[in-house]
């Protein structure tokens, strides 16, 4: 038993109204074929009409797509969430110890030049890494998991790395002094950030590609 | 059954990689019913279990996708990647260890257990 289109559109837009998908575009498209084609199985297995198979799929799916209140990510659906918080792991906390290590092994050698050279080289792909993800974001033509996980507060990071570079600079500039870098933290941490943020985001350009095939 | 469950739950990611290595490329409602019909309905993968576990593997680099248009709406494919594949052979070895070292433990004529 195959649903009409008015029934696919229908699904869709529970979807994005009642449970948050509207901005998932990736997640919306997986979850619209399996809730249809579990619908479909529903109706002809028990054989029961559109509107009850629905009731039926989505109350085993009502854990997984519904808002989790108790998470960090509490405005998205759980499952979303949940993958957010695995990415988390991967790409933001290991970069603080990442961080660490490096703005210690600077100071061992903070009073050679070279390690401010080193550190603005730093600073510098760190600007161009964020510019870059700005204008990949300006370009998006989908919203996935992926891309809006990147996309957080990614112009606060641009901003503040900019600052921090405009601090270390003015102070450098105003004293003399090469060896004093008081924002080195800031600008290292920033920078892996956004080289973090590459990575996702070279991932996600295979599934921006595998949207614009069938869309 | 529930306790069935438990023991299942351990190695979903494996069990999610052998499939796609026999089949080639699967979409998730086509993962659910053949884990049912391979299992005789006594295994029975959950959505919420699923779909984090496949983006996880996505995100990883195991899982590769495809998207297809099929009656009316769109499908999205998984299939293994060359890293993909070489973790599910490595998670196969391990499992089949387990399966083995289980088994030695619970027919073995010293560790009898009594049931």
């Amino acid at each position: 038993m195959q649903l009409t289109s008015n029934q696919i559109n229908h699904i869709d837009y529970v979807l994005r109204n009642d449970y948050s998908f509207e901005y998932f575009d990736d997640l919306r498209i997986e979850l619209l074929d399996h809730i249809s084609t579990d619908v479909e199985a529903e109706m002809k297995n028990n054989e029961i009409l559109f509107a009850d198979a629905l009731t039926r799929v989505l109350f085993k799916w009502k854990d997984e797509i519904s808002w989790d209140r108790t998470s960090k990510y509490d405005s998205v659906p759980k499952m979303v969430s949940k993958l957010w918080k695995k990415l988390d792991w991967k790409y933001n906390y290991c970069i603080v110890p990442l961080t660490a290590l490096l703005c210690f092994g600077s100071m061992l050698y903070r009073k050679e030049d070279w390690v401010t050279y080193v550190m603005y080289s730093i600073g510098c792909i760190g600007l161009v890494l964020g510019f870059y993800l700005m204008n990949l974001f300006s370009k998006n033509r989908f919203n996935t998991v992926l891309s809006i996980y990147a996309e957080d507060q990614i112009k606060i990071y641009v901003g503040v790395l900019v600052f921090a570079l405009f601090v270390n600079l003015s102070i450098n500039y105003s004293d003399g002094d090469l060896l004093s870098q008081p924002a080195l933290f800031i600008i290292v941490h920033t920078t892996f950030v956004f080289v973090m943020r590459t990575f996702i985001m070279r991932k996600n350009i295979k599934i921006e590609n595998q949207l614009l095939k069938v869309m | 059954m529930k306790k069935q469950q438990q023991l299942y739950k351990g190695s979903l990611n494996t069990i999610i990689m052998k499939l796609l290595e026999q089949q080639g490329k699967m979409y998730g409602y086509e993962i659910t019913q053949k884990v049912k019909e391979i299992t005789r309905g006594e295994m029975n993968i959950t959505e919420g279990a699923l779909y984090p576990a496949l983006h996880k593997m996505e995100a990883d680099g195991f899982l590769d996708v495809e998207m297809d248009r099929v009656d009316g709406r769109i499908r999205k494919y998984y299939k293994l990647t060359e890293s993909g594949v070489k973790e599910t052979v490595s998670r196969m070895e391990e499992l089949e260890n387990f399966i083995r070292n289980m088994q030695n433990i619970v027919t073995g004529p010293n560790l009898k257990l009594e049931m």
